[in-house]
């Protein structure tokens, strides 16, 4: 398990709960651990209420016409980052 | 009434506007050129597998097969599962895809290398009215998946009844934005088969995002239509994002309440008009839920409900009578009364499934010897939950019925149990299994508050 931040500790958070992950802990998800498909296995749908959760709580808006809203999703380091990036210049 | 022995490919002029594709306008004469490239290199009288995400690419793979004499079949998702399922009886069928992972054996075609191909200058092509044109796959009520075969007379003329209720009163040419796949009936019915008759602009994206919604609406010209869903609707409602003016907002494939409906309509300025429909028939009736709860029924079709308690619904455009699996009355002014829903089937985010083959799909997962895959009341967007008692771990459970579904249909939480709740007579309250759900969650969320606070 790699090191996590204090944002991506955030964001597990905020996947867990605004997903209804009841049987996934926030501390064992690995930031590199692919979210849709093998890994976590979320889904469309979770991919549009997490859109809404974080143009919410961080007044980010995605995406998904560009092949890099994939990239985006594709873990939480990658998520932590876009928030980050997006904070700055937004 | 005998009807005519063949009818036209499309029905609209060549220069028309036909699709906004990759940030151009194509028209239908462009459209035409492209599928009748792409009909030269398919297999003669075969099937095809059409799994196209993109509009223009699904109605160019659709149109080519046709113009081929091939049979297009649409499975219920793009699984590696559900292509093997589908391709079963059909020798080897072509697989017509743009990015999605082709199942091992069968040939696949990818429709983004296709370059783009000349005019259609030629006249308009004529189709033999009663070929079978596709075979979609959907979940039936008796638990095994169903098939339901359509003439390109039915897709044909059923266009007609729609453009004279839901899709008519637009005051000419139109724009139309969807955030549903192409491959269901409700999909493939309003904004694959509707383009070819009437004077429409179909933005070639399926936008999940309402960031992308938006940005969609503004390629297509205005009047603007909007076809989603309950659960996207209810999303872009959520969201802070600026929507271009739409006209006309239409959703189908899950209960809306008026509420939504009222809020839908005072956000985006439109009229919202919800649809019911089913895969065997199309779409049956219509309402302006926001003013009316009533259903219109769509004129053209005719239910009767025999002694068996099913109700058969006819239409000029359909070869026969086709059961339905809810029980209706449609009364002397033409208003539907939904007398009963058949409970076992259910809609995630747009996707359909029987909940009787899902549990059986559950109980054939190595290591399952009970199981249940059910509805929880009240969930967002109605995500499916399921129980099982077995050795096997739920990790492994939740893969095995990855392979097979729609991510959407697959059951979460999927909780592991001693032995299922059931009652002297061996069934399965749905109260017992929501409460044992409710239980689960409870002692998920102590123990995660005690690991926080150690």
């Amino acid at each position: 398990m790699t090191e996590t931040t204090p944002l991506e500790k955030e964001l597990a958070n905020l996947v867990v709960e605004v997903l209804n992950l009841e049987d996934v802990q926030p501390d064992e998800i690995d930031p590199q651990e692919p979210l849709f498909g093998e890994g976590l296995g979320l889904d469309s749908i979770d991919a549009l209420e997490l859109a809404l959760a974080l143009s919410k709580t961080y007044g980010v808006e995605i995406r998904a016409e560009d092949e890099a809203t994939r990239e985006v999703f594709r873990d939480l380091r990658s998520l932590a980052r876009f928030v980050e990036e997006e904070r700055k210049t937004g | 009434m005998p009807g005519k022995l063949t009818l036209p490919l499309v029905e609209r002029p060549l220069d028309d506007p036909f699709a906004v594709y990759r940030g151009e306008t194509v028209t239908v004469g462009r459209f035409l050129g492209d599928a009748a490239a792409l009909s030269e290199i398919l297999p003669a009288d075969g099937f095809v597998l059409n799994l196209a995400r993109d509009r223009y690419h699904f109605q160019v793979a659709f149109a080519a097969a046709i113009l081929r004499g091939a049979c297009t079949l649409l499975p219920p998702n793009d699984t590696i599962g559900a292509q093997r399922a589908v391709s079963a009886g059909c020798g080897s069928p072509r697989v017509l895809h743009d990015g999605a992972d082709v199942a091992e054996g069968l040939v696949g075609l990818d429709l983004r290398q296709l370059p783009p191909a000349a005019d259609w200058s030629g006249a308009i092509p004529d189709i033999d009215a009663d070929t079978v044109v596709s075979i979609s796959f959907t979940s039936g009520s008796t638990g095994s998946a169903t098939e339901i075969a359509r003439r390109w007379r039915t897709h044909f003329e059923g266009v007609a009844l729609n453009a004279a209720t839901y899709l008519g009163r637009l005051g000419g040419a139109f724009g139309m934005v969807a955030t549903v796949p192409p491959q269901h009936m409700y999909g493939m019915e309003v904004t694959m088969m509707a383009p070819l008759r009437l004077p429409v602009t179909v933005s070639a994206t399926r936008p999940l995002f309402p960031a992308d919604v938006a940005e969609a609406l503004a390629t297509v010209p205005s009047p603007r239509v909007l076809v989603s869903t309950p659960l996207h609707l209810e999303a872009l409602l959520d969201s802070t994002v600026r929507f271009p003016a739409v006209t006309r907002v239409i959703t189908a494939t899950a209960p809306l309440d008026a509420g939504l409906a009222r809020r839908v309509e005072e956000r985006l300025g439109a009229e919202l008009i919800d649809v019911y429909g089913c895969s065997e028939t199309g779409c049956l009736a219509t309402r302006r839920l926001a003013r009316d709860e009533a259903w219109t029924a769509i004129p053209g079709f005719s239910f009767d409900t025999g002694q068996d308690g099913v109700t058969r619904v006819s239409a000029a455009h359909l070869p026969e009578p086709v059961a339905l699996q809810d029980r209706l009355r449609l009364d002397a002014d033409g208003i539907l009364h939904l007398e009963g829903r058949a409970s076992d089937l259910v809609n995630v985010g747009g996707k359909r499934g029987s909940l009787a083959n899902l549990t059986a799909l559950l109980k054939s997962a190595p290591g399952v010897m009970d199981g249940a895959v059910f509805q929880p009341r009240d969930r967002r967007g109605g995500r499916l939950a399921g129980v099982y008692a077995g050795s096997a771990e739920p990790g492994d459970v939740r893969a095995f019925l990855r392979e097979h579904l729609d991510p959407v249909l697959v059951p979460r939480p999927l909780v592991r149990v001693a032995s299922l709740p059931r009652n002297e007579t061996g069934k399965l309250p749905l109260d017992a299994l929501e409460r044992l759900l409710t239980e689960h969650v409870a002692n998920t969320v102590r123990h995660r508050t005690a690991a926080h606070d150690r």
